[in-house]
């Protein structure tokens, strides 16, 4: 993103045309940036609340003040022994290697507070993905100019990644096929070839079906097979005799279509697949990541320019992530709290020792985008917890804080980033100077150690250092340039394969124990895991709940169909919004409308649904109230509800129907299983609704 | 001329400062009596050819450029 700054404002952003991925372009929720820098409820100094918890009254205090009373709330805590009372609470609503995802582990660690485990977002995937192929570089997004068949699973690409498109639409002049596996009509499905609208939570169920018809027309690679994977024959033996009437009749794909689709997959190379992280979100989310991941590997895809898979670039980037989370200062062991389970630790049902008395929420918004959201407000509104929040604005949940504190924008902090979606490196210089009394995330986590451990070295740094050491420019990746190159040019590439040749596992070369691709994995044995990096660093205390070795879909296939009455409801994101970001700016909810909820005509008939109507959506969770969109995009039987509106004292939103379980892998969350009850509501009965 | 199909754009709004003769707006700036172009794009874009590269400017459409580059 460039800035463009007039006399110290930040007047425009737009798109690096000179980036070799982005293209000068940028998406609907940043292209007006400067209206969320100077938008008029920007928090501006640091605030101490004034009313009742949700009120959102607050007063303005100093900086001093706050942070005396937070250490002050604090030092008792640690002085009675309890620091694990202190919760930290955050993800990514800030991005940056210094300021975003471990920017106050360290200080955590030290502190001695509960750690976190943030599974929000492709946690599952990625201990699939760890297990089956190793977390490294995968498959380059720009090779898939390079493919002749493009699998989009799960994967809205020109919501969600519209930078990828330009590659993929590269792909599409030059011949290849383009398949969206998605249970949505979407704006990514409306341009490709094939579209198979598949029942939410059975992709495991399909891919399984697909192997046996890779195998009954022997388009598996056995060379490759036996060569570079590992437990090709106990996986065969799972789809071996896969019905594929009942996989047509659990997907709602028919079995015609699930057949070509296999067979067009298998014989057409190059191949690549790119999955989405809503794969994840159901019951069997991990195990049907692990079987997509194997697909590669069964049809030999991997050995072509533009053939394989691409799930997150994460892993290519030599991160010093031991320096960044500092797992070190946690001695001996410590409790975990999984942040999906925020209103079940809040409100006691837990059981927590010592419970939780003070949360710190920095980048996140939980009240609008964690499940049980009627419990996550209950319990924030607890008169003995201490919250604290630093925000760019008084969110859903900064109106339930003690203490709310300015935060910077990313026009107004200096940061070095690395890419979920891209092999670039990226410089974020500041541009403006900070608006009011806003401070950076790594200059709060510097005030804040100030008050427990005064000139400790570590906790002092700048954010010159931190950015100097957030990467290892001697690993081969970049040793070839440096931080006064990056800082010059705003970004570059890491030095692997270019793609137009990069070829990463076509002669195995997988990062997993057995150095092959896992079919059946070998670190299965200790159970369930979530990666580190997730959790602060910290390796212990993980769930280790049990994991079949192989994936198996046959309790999928075996499901009997739910009760008729009620609706599976998924909650994608929203185009203009990421997550809850954007959600409260001018032109992003103009282009979202109103908080709303497809159904498909049959089940609104059923219903006597009609456009525009004010609908009811419950289930045992809880509740919540949205406007009513009759649409063919969806499958009857499938309600979707775009998430991350504000305004959650407004008749709730998605998340307060969701539950707070998790899938089989990675502790990622279960929202595609969630099923509700739809009924219109008459609109005397709107105002009657209890929704606290 | 070019036209936009509204269901296709994904409202990355990269053309609106690329465009020579300032003819692109946002669909949510569009003030009234604008609003019949976007049942015009939405039929106009449907029946012409995508435009994927860039195309040397057409006659009628260098002179307002120049205009414009000369500051008139």
């Amino acid at each position: 993103m460039s800035f463009n700054v007039a006399d110290g404002v930040l007047k425009s952003v737009r798109g690096n045309s000179e980036h070799p991925y982005t293209r000068g372009r940028l998406c609907s929720k940043v292209n007006d940036y400067q209206n969320r820098v100077y938008h008029q409820d920007r928090v501006l100094h640091p605030l101490k609340r004034l009313g009742a918890k949700g009120s959102g009254r607050f007063r303005r205090i100093t900086w001093d003040e706050a942070l005396d009373e937070i250490a002050c709330r604090w030092g008792d805590l640690i002085d009675d022994g309890r620091a694990e009372a202190i919760l930290p609470y955050s993800y990514l609503g800030t991005q940056g290697i210094v300021n975003g995802l471990t920017v106050a582990d360290p200080f955590f660690n030290k502190l001695g507070a509960s750690v976190s485990e943030r599974t929000f977002c492709d946690s599952g995937a990625s201990t699939a993905v760890t297990m089956t192929m190793g977390h490294g570089r995968g498959l380059d997004p720009e090779s898939f100019e390079h493919s002749k068949f493009i699998v989009l699973w799960a994967c809205n690409s020109l919501s969600t990644n519209s930078h990828h498109w330009p590659f993929i639409s590269a792909a599409k002049d030059n011949g290849a096929t383009i398949v969206v596996i998605d249970p949505a009509r979407t704006r990514t499905s409306a341009l490709a070839d094939i579209h198979l609208q598949i029942k939410p939570g059975t992709d495991l169920a399909l891919a399984m079906g697909v192997m046996r018809v890779l195998r009954d027309r022997d388009l598996i690679d056995m060379d490759y097979v036996g060569n570079y994977t590992h437990g090709y024959e106990r996986l065969e033996n799972k789809f071996a005799a896969i019905d594929l009437d009942r996989v047509a009749a659990v997907t709602s794909i028919p079995k015609r279509a699930i057949e070509e689709f296999a067979i067009a997959y298998g014989s057409n190379r190059p191949a690549a697949i790119r999955i989405g992280v809503a794969i994840e979100r159901h019951r069997h989310g991990g195990q049907a990541v692990r079987a997509i991941a194997s697909l590669p590997a069964l049809t030999g895809a991997w050995r072509e320019v533009g053939g394989g898979l691409l799930q997150i670039t994460l892993g290519a980037f030599p991160i010093n992530w031991s320096r960044l989370s500092r797992a070190d200062l946690i001695d001996g062991d410590r409790r975990v709290i999984n942040q999906w389970l925020l209103g079940r630790a809040l409100t006691g049902e837990l059981g927590l020792d010592p419970p939780i008395q003070s949360l710190f929420v920095y980048n996140a918004n939980p009240v609008a985008m964690v499940p049980e959201q009627q419990k996550v407000q209950q319990g924030l509104r607890r008169q003995d917890l201490f919250t604290v929040v630093s925000e760019h604005f008084i969110t859903d949940t900064a109106r339930y804080a003690d203490i709310v504190l300015p935060a910077t924008t990313q026009a107004e902090q200096e940061d070095i980033m690395f890419s979920w979606g891209h092999f670039y490196v990226t410089y974020n210089h500041r541009a403006i100077v900070p608006r009011g009394e806003a401070i950076s995330n790594s200059e709060l986590m510097r005030r804040l150690a100030a008050k427990f451990w005064p000139g400790d070295p570590y906790f002092t740094r700048s954010d010159e250092q931190q950015i100097l050491e957030a990467l290892d420019w001697d690993s081969p990746a970049l040793s070839h340039s440096s931080l006064a190159e990056l800082k010059a040019q705003g970004f570059i590439r890491l030095a692997l394969e270019p793609p137009g040749s990069a070829r990463p596992y076509a002669h195995g070369g997988f990062l997993t124990p057995t150095g092959k691709c896992e079919l059946e994995t070998t670190l299965a044995g200790n159970g369930d895991f979530v990666l580190p990096v997730f959790r602060q660093g910290y390796d212990g205390n993980q769930s280790g709940d049990p994991v079949d070795s192989v994936p198996d879909c046959s309790e999928l296939l075996n499901e009997t169909r739910s009760a008729e009455d009620l609706l599976q409801i998924i909650s994608p994101k929203e185009h203009n919004f990421l997550n809850s970001s954007f959600a409260n700016q001018r032109a992003q909810q103009k282009r979202a409308g109103k908080k709303q909820v497809l159904i498909h005509p049959n089940d609104a008939a059923k219903r006597d649904i009609q456009e525009g109507d004010r609908i009811k959506i419950s289930n045992p969770t809880g509740h919540f109230i949205a406007t009513a969109t009759i649409s063919e995009k969806t499958l009857e039987g499938v309600a979707i509800a775009p998430a991350g509106h504000w305004d959650v004292d407004d008749d709730g939103t998605v998340n307060a129907i969701n539950a707070a379980t998790f899938a089989d892998l990675g502790r990622a969350p279960t929202f595609s299983s969630t099923l509700v009850a739809i009924a219109p509501i008459a609109d005397e009965e709107v105002s009657l609704v209890d929704v606290a | 001329m070019v036209y936009i199909d509204p269901d296709v754009c994904i409202d990355c709004a990269g053309c609106i400062p690329v465009c020579p003769v300032d003819a692109i707006r946002d669909d949510i700036e569009v003030s009234q009596d604008e609003e019949h172009w976007l049942e015009l794009n939405r039929a106009r874009s449907a029946e012409l050819p995508v435009v994927k590269h860039k195309l040397e400017p057409l006659i009628s459409g260098v002179a307002p450029t120049i205009a414009l580059d000369s500051g008139q």
